[in-house]
């Protein structure tokens, strides 16, 4: 009898942990990027930059320019959040994320700033990165 | 455990009684170590202070434009400790990166 309901136990937590899982796993596929942003990527109009944050190659639309600050404020909370845990200011954590966007993220055909601050249009080649890139 | 609950938590025990005294006569004499109006008086003096500064200090729009300087102070071996928490922080919220 005892055996039973510790078994009972087990297969419950076991449901439960494979439950959780299978969320984890859905939410982790659906985060996926806005239409409108990855439009707005895809057409050059926004680029990645060199701090880590999006900035706008051409001067957007309002819609543009609300969706890219809505991204950046969000962004920077969550630098803000993994500079405090890894002791590091946000601009390091920023700045290091940025390399690791402009250099693993964009696509060809897709903007980015090159350390010089001008835009550049990623292709097959290595990006151009800062030069504190690690 | 006890004991201690007997003492020092206690309101009318003897060290409770110590202490307080010890801070009374910190606190309540004028020249003492602490003085608690000297918080009064320092609040007073920094809202005259202000109020007469406003008077005359002037606040004039630069006529160049303002430059922002991106250079960032950035050190070269946090950027190395950071990369395994920027490849978490993109995949954990690739919706907006």
């Amino acid at each position: 009898m005892a055996i039973s309901e510790k078994m009972k136990d087990r297969l419950e937590m076991l449901a439960a942990a494979l439950l959780i899982g299978a969320a984890v796993a859905g939410s982790g596929a659906m985060a996926q990027r806005d239409p409108a942003y990855q439009q707005a990527r895809s057409e050059g109009l926004i680029g990645e930059k060199t701090d880590g944050y999006l900035g706008f190659v051409s001067t957007p639309s309002p819609a543009v320019r609300a969706l890219v600050e809505d991204l950046n404020i969000k962004r920077k909370a969550k630098y803000t959040e993994e500079a405090l845990a890894n002791g590091a200011t946000v601009e390091e954590m920023a700045f290091r994320t940025g390399c690791r966007l402009i250099k693993e993220r964009t696509v060809p055909g897709e903007k980015y700033q090159a350390p010089d601050g001008s835009w550049k249009t990623r292709d097959a080649s290595p990006p151009l990165l800062d030069v504190r890139c690690p | 455990m006890k004991s201690i609950d007997r003492t020092v938590n206690n309101p009318f025990s003897l060290p409770k009684a110590r202490e307080d005294y010890m801070r009374h006569r910190l606190t309540a004499v004028g020249n003492g170590a602490i003085r608690p109006n000297m918080k009064k008086g320092a609040f007073l003096f920094i809202c005259l202070a202000s109020s007469a500064l406003a008077g005359c200090v002037q606040v004039q729009a630069p006529d160049k434009p303002i430059v922002i300087n991106l250079n960032i102070a950035i050190r070269q071996e946090v950027l190395y400790r950071l990369d395994q928490a920027s490849k978490e922080v993109i995949e954990e919220n690739s919706e907006i990166f």
